[in-house]
């Protein structure tokens, strides 16, 4: 594996905030050569167009980006960090679902598709530029909304030019519902996929269900931070390099006590102990919504159909292959009984449930009411911070 | 902190100290201050008999404290003197708290405009700078290590 520390990775991932508030790239070269002399630098072809603006930054409203080349042992390796601007609030509090396809044809948040798409041609033109620079290597970073940028750009490398790339994150939001993690997953490969995020970090709560982590099995990483409740202060950059330095991948895989394996979401979903709305319960009842769909979908892939507008015709279609699951077999029945009743659970409704009851209309309705209560869940972690910006 | 300080960020640290060129203070010398997190603001400063200036801290109130967001304004000095500009100060800030670029302490300098631009690292920040402060630069990173 020729995958980067976790301190390098994370260092990258904070150091293009100042590289990107540099005047000229002539300051950012003197920042790089002061902090990563030995790992990366512009590519000669940056230094030419650096006038005319090169491939080697890239800015767009929402988002910049930055593109370098490996140096010394990282010879052969080009780096692509991407940082966010303050918009990333804007989207955060707005609940709506609206999704768009990614390069690999799988539904992606709008917003992030979007950003990343007026940061496409420059890409196209770095890209060019890898036979010639001898790459064959590339390493996708980012933090917060670069995070999710890097995440979309590592599946548009990935399909557009069948190099597998490598991705970290820190402190990404959620990029895309469940095939898209799926498909990203499985095309670059979970062992090349670092995502590392603090327990109490609010931004990768959001968007809320149904949108999923990326990637959706295998390894993430998950850093102990203490408080109860998700908030602004452990999504720090500064926050993330304290917590993975010193450590290697291995080492932070391991600081995950509560891991969620197969057969303990059967056992979550079979248990009858209380569950409430809690950060934790609704991280089990993500994984166990996975699970079950998987399980319905008996291996087939999940198209979706029309245009994924609002998010009635999305739940629509979700109760729709856990109904068919219900025909499926004894088992997967059983499954979705579970499941369904533990969202009513978390919901606070009453639990008694018949199999007849469960029709589309019944489990879109769920689906409908659970994805309102992650939303209020995630407004009023957000509202303390939001109140007091207001005020000012 | 006082309520007038809510979601106040510091772009730039107050600053005090001397401009020298080779080694004399520079009398009548313009110092032009840029600190810049969403949009430029801009200060002067200008040199006594001494050669002596002083800045005051420059603020800026944003709500984005309170979001889950990186603090990053970048920072600039630019000495004029006999129809010549000396860049004598460039970094970007990344911590919204005052004195970050000294760890702590007051930030006063000596600026010698006839130096060499030195560059070192303080809690992860480059700083490009003509000048000289009480400050134990960052160690230079070893990336092999974990």
């Amino acid at each position: 594996m020729a995958e980067l520390t976790p301190r390098l990775s994370a260092s990258l991932a904070d150091g293009v905030y100042g590289l990107t508030k540099n005047e000229s790239i002539e300051e950012a070269i003197k920042d790089l050569n002061i902090r990563f002399k030995d790992v990366a630098g512009f590519s000669d072809d940056a230094m030419l167009k650096a006038k005319t603006g090169g491939p080697w930054f890239i800015k767009c409203r929402t988002a910049f980006g930055f593109t370098l080349i490996g140096k010394g042992k990282f010879a052969g390796q080009a780096f692509i960090l991407f940082r966010g601007t303050q918009y990333l609030a804007d989207w955060l509090t707005n609940f709506n679902i609206t999704v768009s396809r990614g390069a690999s044809g799988q539904p992606v948040h709008d917003g992030f598709n979007l950003t990343f798409k007026t940061m496409e041609p420059k890409l196209k033109e770095f890209m060019g530029t890898l036979v010639k620079n001898k790459i064959t290597q590339i390493h996708c970073i980012g933090h917060s909304l670069g995070g999710a940028l890097a995440t979309i750009c590592a599946d548009w490398i990935r399909t557009s030019y069948k190099i597998k790339p490598y991705l970290y994150t820190f402190g990404s939001p959620r990029v895309g519902l469940m095939g898209f993690a799926d498909c990203c997953t499985t095309n670059i490969g979970a062992e090349r996929i670092f995502r590392a995020y603090h327990k109490t970090d609010i931004v990768p709560c959001i968007p809320t269900w149904p949108f999923i982590h990326t990637p959706n099995s295998g390894t993430d990483y998950y850093l102990p931070s203490p408080g109860l409740v998700p908030g602004p202060t452990y999504h720090g950059m500064d926050k993330y390099i304290e917590s993975v330095s010193g450590k290697n991948w291995a080492a932070l895989a391991a600081l995950d006590i509560e891991k969620k394996t197969e057969s303990g979401i059967v056992l979550w979903l079979k248990s009858s102990s209380p569950v409430g709305l809690t950060i934790t319960a609704l991280e089990w009842l993500n994984q166990a919504l996975v699970y079950v769909l998987k399980k319905c979908l008996n291996g087939a892939a999940w198209v979706i159909s029309g245009v994924m507008g609002t998010s009635f015709t999305l739940m629509d279609q979700l109760a729709y292959v856990l109904q068919k699951g219900i025909d499926l077999s004894e088992n997967v029945s059983s499954l979705v009984m579970h499941l369904i009743r533990k969202i009513m659970e978390i919901l606070g409704m009453k639990r008694t449930l018949k199999a007849v009851d469960l029709t589309r209309e019944f489990i879109r309705n769920i689906f409908m009411r659970l994805h309102a209560k992650a939303n209020e869940y995630a407004k009023a972690a957000l509202s303390d911070a939001m109140v007091k910006g207001r005020a000012i | 902190m006082s309520l007038g300080d809510v979601g106040k960020v510091c772009l730039f640290s107050a600053m005090s100290g001397t401009i020298t060129l080779d080694g004399k203070p520079v009398t009548n010398a313009r110092l032009v201050r840029t600190g810049d997190r969403d949009g430029p603001i801009v200060d002067e400063a200008v040199t006594d008999k001494n050669g002596y200036f002083e800045f005051p801290a420059m603020y800026e109130r944003t709500i984005t404290k309170f979001l889950p967001q990186e603090f990053v304004a970048s920072q600039k000095i630019v000495v004029s003197h006999n129809n010549k500009d000396y860049k004598v100060w460039t970094s970007v800030k990344r911590s919204p708290e005052e004195n970050a670029e000294s760890r702590g302490k007051p930030l006063v300098v000596t600026c010698e405009l006839n130096s060499e631009e030195k560059s070192i690292v303080v809690d992860r920040v480059p700083i490009h700078s003509l000048c000289v402060w009480d400050v134990e630069p960052d160690a230079p990173e070893n990336w092999d290590e974990l």
